[in-house]
């Protein structure tokens, strides 16, 4: 089997066409000679690796080998989990608070606790009419029970969000994708931060880039999808959305191989790597595209079983419990995003088996 | 008043095998004069016939077949290539009022659409329900011949628009005593346009014969067609026998009888219907049917091969309004009720209403297509809307263009209280894993954009969005409002002697109130003066809250009478009676334990109520319900981040 074959066990060599003076961070470097050019050191050699995992040669193995590695780094997993619960606390402390200060004293909660009705969402957007209604007849008729406010406090958090989403993400992957290169050494926090600060702005840019592209090419897709429904043409619809759906699949695909391309070759240069990357998915898709469906797949099945099978007995009100089973769900999705990070790192250690080549050492 | 002498025996036996209840004194409002027991009520001239002789003598209205006022013998042809009709009509009119009627006045209603200068399309805009109105396809009717039956000609003179015509009699007919005339016209159908007209092969033949105002004594009711108004128009029996090509599927008011084929292609179908205001038929090549039979009722569902999913939704919302309705308010006093599909680019046919026949559609609220998911409840909304027409229309026939309210609002309001109960409250419109909608949901929405509109008032003073408020939205979830005041029980006894006492009557809004206050035993000002008359809004709020003290407060001008609940420290509730006429009002407790909180219409009975999130207020924060909600606001704002920035 050409796929299975191509990718064999191989150190992964420096990035020969990466023309970025100085290297931060050259792969090879010992730690004394790094820690006197003021770069922090690697965490171990090729040479004193413990026990060299076997790379993986396909897929599949892509995808176990990525499992195992992010059960071997529990740090990586809980440090993502972590940054993205204190975000979400960060972005709803404003909602949280002003719900605490308006409507938490009025018995409305205890209905919007079990579900927002659809006419607590008709009321509050309609109230600003009603009260103009009402004030020709009482004055101080103050219908706002502050949720008014509430709810921009969350528009305000959603629109912040992406933001948030994006800087923070961009300095974790960087981190993540360094520890995943480094496999097997042991973890080191400050290895982690290096990686981190390191390809913070590269991948910012290649973030804005993903951002850009999905409006370029998703949007059009899906807003025609919904105009086709709205024409009557459903089919033209349905296709649509899966063109629109398949277009996701690929761009998620091509922009995180770069990332994880860039690291591998300790390159910043992201244009570079995004050139690579894209041929790379061109001439050798299949691994990638199976550790996509294989992740992908796992994916919906935990939210099969969190969506249909979990949520409709859980009580919403009964907040702790709501708050642990969400939390466990959270987790397992970033276990499983963090598996296909760490899975599609181990697969560039392979080398071309057509060329006999690491996809590293491509001409630029 | 001559009774039936051949009736009598069976007459009284079932007086005295069935109590009379108290309502049955009241005067019939066709036959002022009677008096009970009812058949014999029933004035000379007028067809009487008992066709419930058991049901009889519960109410007066239940006794005596509908009156026959206007009735027609319509022979009529369509053109399916040219779309046209050609008809010859026989109308016999009878004079039940004690006035002579000097004339005659004719709706001609498709010249609304006849141009871009009618009164229709002035004040509508040339697009109806998504329908766009085609100049080159355009409507109009032409009386080509009006004479007195076998006698001499009289001449038909425009009285505004082209869509009222008025004709004066040599001699005026007597009080008590018929006349009838004939009636030549040729007419075009539109392509669908405001109910009526073709797409293809399908037809949907509304408002298609010169038809009579409904003389009320002192003149005759009949306006223009306004955009907004609907029909008004007497009952009587209609005998109407169509020619139309042998392939053609038909459905129409009425039984069919003596369907013939023809050598040249043709086929004549007879449809006869007794006790109706009007008569509307379809036809299509492609109609396929799907029957069942409800309470001895035919029920057909006619629907087009590409709807083919819909024909259980359909039936079964059909049934539910047919067994539901007849419960409520009294049985469906009609053999057949058929349910007509109308093609995609014709849905400016459906959702439309007349006597034993309405129509449907399958367009969503969204504008969607509604497909074979339940998720969106539309269809059933339409189906349940237009059934509901048949008690709040067809046999209870208000004047839809003076109080529009009536007929329209009475049928929304059992819309929402059937599709709720069948489909839950909060899921009756829309019920989707993201986006929930009840159909009062959306009822109330509409209301809270003009609150304040009256909503008694002929159809033409109110715009687009005003008459959707007056008409529907705000009559619902008012006569909502007046169920939780009265309770069901008691509304349901108000709407169903309104119904038993109006059948084949022509009520107005004072004759609701009159049997809302009788059968009631309340006074309901705030009910018909500032709600239905009147503009006034309320909002129910808490105003001050302390320990042994709780002041509640009316915003607004509309007393509705309600209920407050106090909760104390202890856990014991008191529940005040509230008649809100005082707009703010202090309950006080020394010597309970502390008040926790307070709710003004716990229960949310008061549906017009401005703000239910501002009707209750306590001391203390709902701690339990705050977390539950921040811990959900947390987790749909961690999936959002892991969406945007893989964190």
């Amino acid at each position: 089997m050409p796929d299975d074959a191509s990718f064999i066990s191989r150190p992964s060599p420096p990035l020969a066409a990466d023309h970025n003076p100085p290297s931060p961070s050259p792969p090879l470097a010992p730690d004394h000679a790094r820690e006197n050019s003021g770069h922090p050191p690697r965490s171990s050699t090729p040479e004193t690796n413990p026990t060299p995992p076997r790379p993986p040669q396909s897929g599949w193995h892509a995808f176990r080998t990525g499992a195992s590695l992010t059960a071997r780094y529990p740090q990586l997993l809980l440090l993502s989990w972590a940054v993205n619960l204190l975000a979400a606390l960060l972005l709803a402390a404003l909602p949280a608070i002003t719900l605490a200060t308006g409507p938490g004293n009025r018995p409305v909660m205890r209905d919007m606790a079990d579900g927002l009705d659809t006419w607590l969402w008709i009321e509050t957007l309609m109230s600003p009419q009603a009260a103009m209604q009402l004030s020709g007849t009482a004055p101080d008729a103050g219908l706002s029970i502050g949720l008014g406010t509430v709810f921009l406090w969350t528009l305000l958090a959603a629109l912040i969000l992406p933001v948030l989403a994006w800087l923070a993400g961009a300095f974790l992957q960087g981190g993540i994708l360094t520890a995943y290169r480094d496999a097997p050494l042991p973890f080191r926090w400050r290895r982690f931060l290096w990686g981190s600060w390191h390809w913070w702005a590269p991948f910012l840019l290649l973030g804005a880039l993903q951002g850009f592209a999905a409006l370029l090419f998703l949007l059009p897709l899906v807003a025609g999808a919904l105009f086709a429904f709205a024409a009557g043409t459903a089919a033209l619809g349905w296709i649509l959305l899966a063109l629109a759906a398949a277009v996701n699949l690929l761009g998620l695909a091509l922009f995180e191989w770069t990332r994880i391309l860039a690291v591998a070759g300790d390159t910043r240069d992201v244009f570079r790597a995004l050139g690579r990357a894209a041929r790379l998915l061109v001439r050798r898709p299949r691994p990638i595209l199976l550790l996509y469906f294989l992740t992908l797949a796992a994916a919906a099945l935990l939210h099969a079983v969190y969506r249909l099978g979990l949520l409709p007995i859980l009580p919403l009100d009964a907040w702790l419990l709501v708050l642990l089973v969400a939390q466990t769900f959270l987790a397992a999705r970033i276990f499983l995003r963090l598996l296909r990070l760490a899975g599609l790192s181990t697969l560039t250690a392979a080398p071309n088996p057509r060329s006999a080549e690491s996809p590293f050492q491509e001409a630029p | 008043m001559t009774p039936s002498s051949r009736l009598l025996p069976l007459v009284l036996l079932a007086a005295l095998l069935v109590p009379l209840p108290a309502t049955a004194a009241t005067p019939h409002p066709h036959f002022p004069d009677a008096s009970p027991p009812c058949c014999f009520g029933c004035p000379s001239g007028v067809a009487a016939r008992c066709s419930h002789l058991a049901a009889c003598c519960l109410d007066l209205a239940a006794c005596c077949s509908p009156p026959d006022v206007a009735s027609y013998t319509i022979d009529v042809t369509l053109d399916a290539e040219a779309k046209t009709l050609t008809g010859h009509q026989v109308i016999t009119y009878v004079n039940t009022t004690d006035r002579p009627i000097p004339d005659l006045v004719f709706h001609l209603y498709l010249n609304a659409f006849s141009s871009r200068d009618t009164l229709f399309m002035r004040e509508g805009g040339p697009m109806h329900r998504g329908n766009p109105w085609d100049p080159a396809q355009a409507g109009w009717i032409e009386v080509t011949a009006l004479r007195l039956a076998g006698g001499s000609l009289l001449d038909l003179v425009e009285i505004k628009d082209g869509t009222l015509a008025r004709a004066e009699l040599p001699t005026p007919i007597p009080p008590g005593e018929s006349a009838s005339f004939e009636v030549d016209f040729d007419a075009q159908l539109p392509r669908v346009f405001a109910r009526t007209g073709y797409v293809g092969d399908f037809f949907m033949v509304g408002q298609w014969f010169p038809k009579l105002g409904v003389w009320e004594g002192d003149g005759w009711n009949a306006y223009p067609f306004h955009a907004n108004a609907e029909f008004y128009a007497d009952f009587g029996t209609y005998d109407v026998t169509i020619t139309l090509p042998d392939h053609f599927v038909t459905a129409a008011t009425g039984l069919p009888v003596s369907p013939a084929a023809h050598e040249d292609g043709t086929q004549t179908i007879r449809y006869r219907a007794e006790g109706v205001i009007d008569f509307a038929w379809t036809a299509s090549p492609d109609f396929q049917a799907a029957t069942r039979t409800v309470d001895g009722v035919e029920l057909v569902y006619l629907y087009l091969p590409e709807h083919a999913w819909s024909v259980d939704r359909a039936l079964d919302a059909a049934e539910a309004s047919l067994v539901h309705f007849g419960q409520w308010y009294g049985p469906y006093p009609y053999p057949r009720l058929t349910v007509v599909d109308v093609p995609d680019d014709g849905e400016g046919a459906g959702g439309m209403e007349y006597p034993m026949l309405v129509t449907a559609g399958t367009m969503s609220i969204t504008g969607l297509p509604v497909g074979e998911s339940q998720a969106d409840r539309s269809l059933e909304v339409v189906v349940i809307h237009e059934v509901g027409h048949q008690w709040w229309q067809s046999t209870v026939a208000f004047n839809e263009a003076e109080e529009p309210w009536l007929d329209e609002g009475f049928t929304e309001y059992s819309a929402v209280r059937l599709i709720g109960q069948l489909h839950g409250e909060d899921t009756s419109a829309l019920d989707t894993p993201f986006v929930d909608l009840g159909l009062l949901d959306a009822r109330r929405m509409e209301y809270l954009l003009s609150p304040g509109v009256p909503m008694y008032g002929p159809a033409w003073e109110f715009d687009g969005l005003e008459y959707v408020t007056a008409a529907y939205s705000k009559p619902a979830i008012a006569l909502l409002t007046l169920e939780g005041v009265l309770g069901s029980d008691v509304m349901l006894d108000v709407m169903s002697t309104f119904y038993r006492r109006y059948q084949f009557a022509h009520p107005t809004t004072e004759d609701f109130r009159a049997v809302a206050e009788e059968v009631s035993g309340q006074d309901l000002s705030w009910f018909f003066a500032d709600l239905v008359y009147g503009d006034a809004i309320v909002n129910y709020t808490v105003g001050d809250l302390d320990a042994s003290s709780v002041t509640v407060v009316r915003q607004g001008g509309l007393p509705v009478p309600t209920e407050v609940l106090i909760t104390f420290a202890d856990g014991t509730t008191i529940l005040e009676p509230w008649d809100a006429v005082q707009p703010e009002v202090t309950f006080t407790y020394p010597d309970r334990a502390p008040i926790l909180s307070a709710e003004v219409d716990p229960d949310r009975d008061v549906v017009v109520d401005l703000n239910w999130a501002d009707n209750g207020l306590s001391r203390d924060l709902y701690t339990s319900s705050w977390l539950a909600l921040v811990t959900r606001l947390v987790y749909y704002l961690q999936e959002a981040l892991l969406i945007f920035g893989g964190l």
